[in-house]
């Protein structure tokens, strides 16, 4: 698909008008191939065409396009159904030879039906579940007088400049007219539940904030210090800001500790349904001041990953990749308990895990999409004979 | 049971497909389905065979998913594969559902006419793509303002929205489709206008 990629892309240049001189040669090669190319290209470059042709793209489905869309997918899967069952019954044919063995046969038969049946059961249960399909990019900012702005899902980044605040493309946050931020302002940005955002700070650090977490920092940074606050998690690759000989430091306080940094890249994990405060360093290192009593402050590097509690504090050398990346829309386990993986699902699909029994002790290792839809991931689980399944909101382990 | 068990898994869409999830099946579908319908359609015209001819690519896609390595090729075989069940409904009123699936065929081996309608499927969807960007919001209020003419006051009591929302949705509206579609191609902001309209 790369080349057809290109012409693409060669063609959406051509009707916008801007090709380049070697683009428009580009241009020109391909469509001398075949005069089939010189129609389409003809084609597209009349407005009306190419409308017409939008309008058709747009209304493909005909009327009724979520019953449309249903139907396909009911019918794909009828036959696919059809495909396997086929195949199973051949398994069940049996030879004349096998003559002696008929009644063990149909005991066996017996409970071929029986279980099919059972799994025929599951199925159509299954059928009626509906998928939930993953988190994405949502927040909420929230302005030192109250007000909250829902952001934008079709971008993914904010960043505050001279008391405005701006999408990664340039759009404004806020439309004109409305009061403008002023630099001694707090503001927060919340994401939710299945959501993920990026926040550049006035001073050009850039923070990934995780599902479930928050950011409260101030519009400009003034004093000596550059502080912020965060609950849940945290991505932060830190800008070292050098003035006049000075260096400032930059603070990230969370539960049970504060971190600080001159630049450096690292991942700070502090959600209130975990005991300890995870930090990763990534890159150069951190100064980490825990707040249970009796505690000294600690340096981390690069490679190395603190849990501090409130009774204490260890430290270990990690792959940190696995601890960012979520930031690169994956999920990363490495012997992770079962209880812990639930945990991160729970938080990018917004549902919640109800344990029917007891907490599968298996470890899990491995990377996996997140952008799957949320059956998708379930049944890459069950393949490892964990039983999960989705009722409504929750996802129920047997 | 209760055992301790360690569990290797390393899964992308293709590996779900791989090992047979539904699921990641109705995934493609979802990405995929309109312009596979658009392009069966530019094949066969009837659009109940089109339909038809999509189901029959899926459930052939189904049966070759060990095969895929990239999301690419999954692409590039759903075009190939509805091309010649087109071809062959054509030729025998779809007498031959069952035609024999050469996995070496690929884009590139397509006749130019099958290959141009290809391309121009992946035109459309491309600029469908940057125009189904614009969030429902601003969809709305920009339609409400522009094509039935209402004021800031009826728009606000219709929608629900307080009258800065409504500003705001409009000017962002603008802004993205001035960002979206440079001022040199007036007519191309017709075709976004005439999409918002379809729209509801």
């Amino acid at each position: 698909m790369k080349k057809t990629d290109r012409v693409v892309y060669l063609l959406r240049r051509h009707i916008e008008a801007t090709l380049t001189e070697e683009e428009q040669l580009e241009l020109d090669d391909w469509v001398n191939i075949s005069p089939e190319y010189r129609h389409l290209l003809d084609t597209v470059s009349d407005p009306k065409l190419l409308l017409s042709a939008l309008v058709d793209f747009e209304e493909v489905y005909g009327e009724n396009e979520s019953g449309a869309i249903k139907r396909t997918k009911r019918r794909i899967k009828e036959r696919i159904n059809k495909a396997s069952s086929t195949k199973k019954t051949r398994l069940y044919r049996m030879r004349w030879q096998q003559y002696a063995a008929v009644i063990f046969l149909i005991l066996i038969a017996g409970v071929a039906v029986w279980e099919v049946n059972g799994v025929r059961k599951v199925e159509s249960q299954s059928a009626v579940v509906t998928d939930i399909e993953p988190g994405g990019r949502k927040a909420v900012l929230t302005l030192a007088d109250g007000r909250k702005v829902t952001l934008r899902e079709d971008q993914g980044s904010i960043l505050l400049e001279n008391g405005s605040m701006h999408y990664a493309d340039g759009s404004t946050v806020l439309a004109d007219g409305e009061v403008s931020i002023a630099d001694t302002d707090f503001v927060s940005v919340s994401v939710p539940k299945g959501g993920v955002y990026q926040v550049v700070l006035s001073d050009g650090t850039e923070v990934w904030l995780n599902s479930s977490s928050q950011l409260r920092y101030p519009a400009r940074f003034a004093g000596s210090t550059r502080a912020v606050e965060l609950k849940g998690e945290g991505y932060f690759a830190v800008r070292s800001l050098n003035k006049g000989g000075r260096r400032y430091p930059f603070v990230v306080k969370t539960r049970q500790q504060e971190i600080e940094v001159l630049g450096t890249q690292f991942n700070v994990s502090a959600y209130t349904d975990q005991r300890e405060v995870v930090t990763t360093l990534v890159e150069g290192s951190v100064s980490i001041m825990p707040e249970y009593t009796s505690a000294n402050a600690f340096l981390l590097k690069s490679g190395y990953q603190s849990a501090v509690s409130i009774n204490g504090r260890s430290i270990r050398q990690v792959n940190t990749s696995q601890y960012t990346a979520w930031k690169d829309d994956l999920f990363y386990f490495k012997n992770t308990s079962f209880a812990d993986m639930m945990k991160q699902i729970s938080r990018w699909y917004d549902v919640d895990v109800i344990y029917k029994g007891k907490v599968p002790k298996d470890t899990f290792s491995g990377k996996m999409s997140r952008s799957l839809s949320l059956m998708t991931v379930l049944e890459l689980l069950n393949l490892s004979s964990v039983n999960v399944q989705i009722k409504g909101k929750s996802v129920v382990v047997n | 049971m209760g055992k301790f068990r360690p569990v290797q898994i390393d899964h992308s869409l293709l590996d779900a497909l791989r090992i047979g999830s539904e699921s990641a099946l109705d995934t493609i579908l979802k990405k995929h389905g309109r312009k596979l319908l658009y392009f069966a359609q530019s094949i066969v015209k009837k659009p109940e065979i089109a339909e038809e001819v999509v189901v029959d690519s899926m459930v052939k896609l189904w049966e070759h998913r060990e095969t895929f390595e990239t999301s690419d090729s999954v692409s590039a075989f759903l075009y190939v594969v509805i091309k010649n069940l087109g071809i062959n409904y054509i030729k025998s009123s779809y007498a031959s559902r069952e035609y024999d699936y050469e996995l070496t065929e690929t884009l590139e081996s397509l006749d130019p006419d099958a290959y141009a309608k290809i391309v121009r499927t992946e035109l459309l969807q491309s600029i469908y793509d940057e125009v189904s960007k614009l969030p429902e919001k601003q969809r709305e209020v920009f339609k409400l303002t522009y094509f039935e003419e209402l004021g800031t006051e009826e728009i606000c009591e219709k929608l629900n929205m307080s009258a800065p929302a409504v500003f705001t949705n409009r000017f962002r509206a603008l802004e993205s489709l001035r960002l979206v579609f440079k001022e040199k191609n007036m007519w191309l902001g017709l075709v976004v206008l005439q999409m918002l309209l379809s729209k509801h």
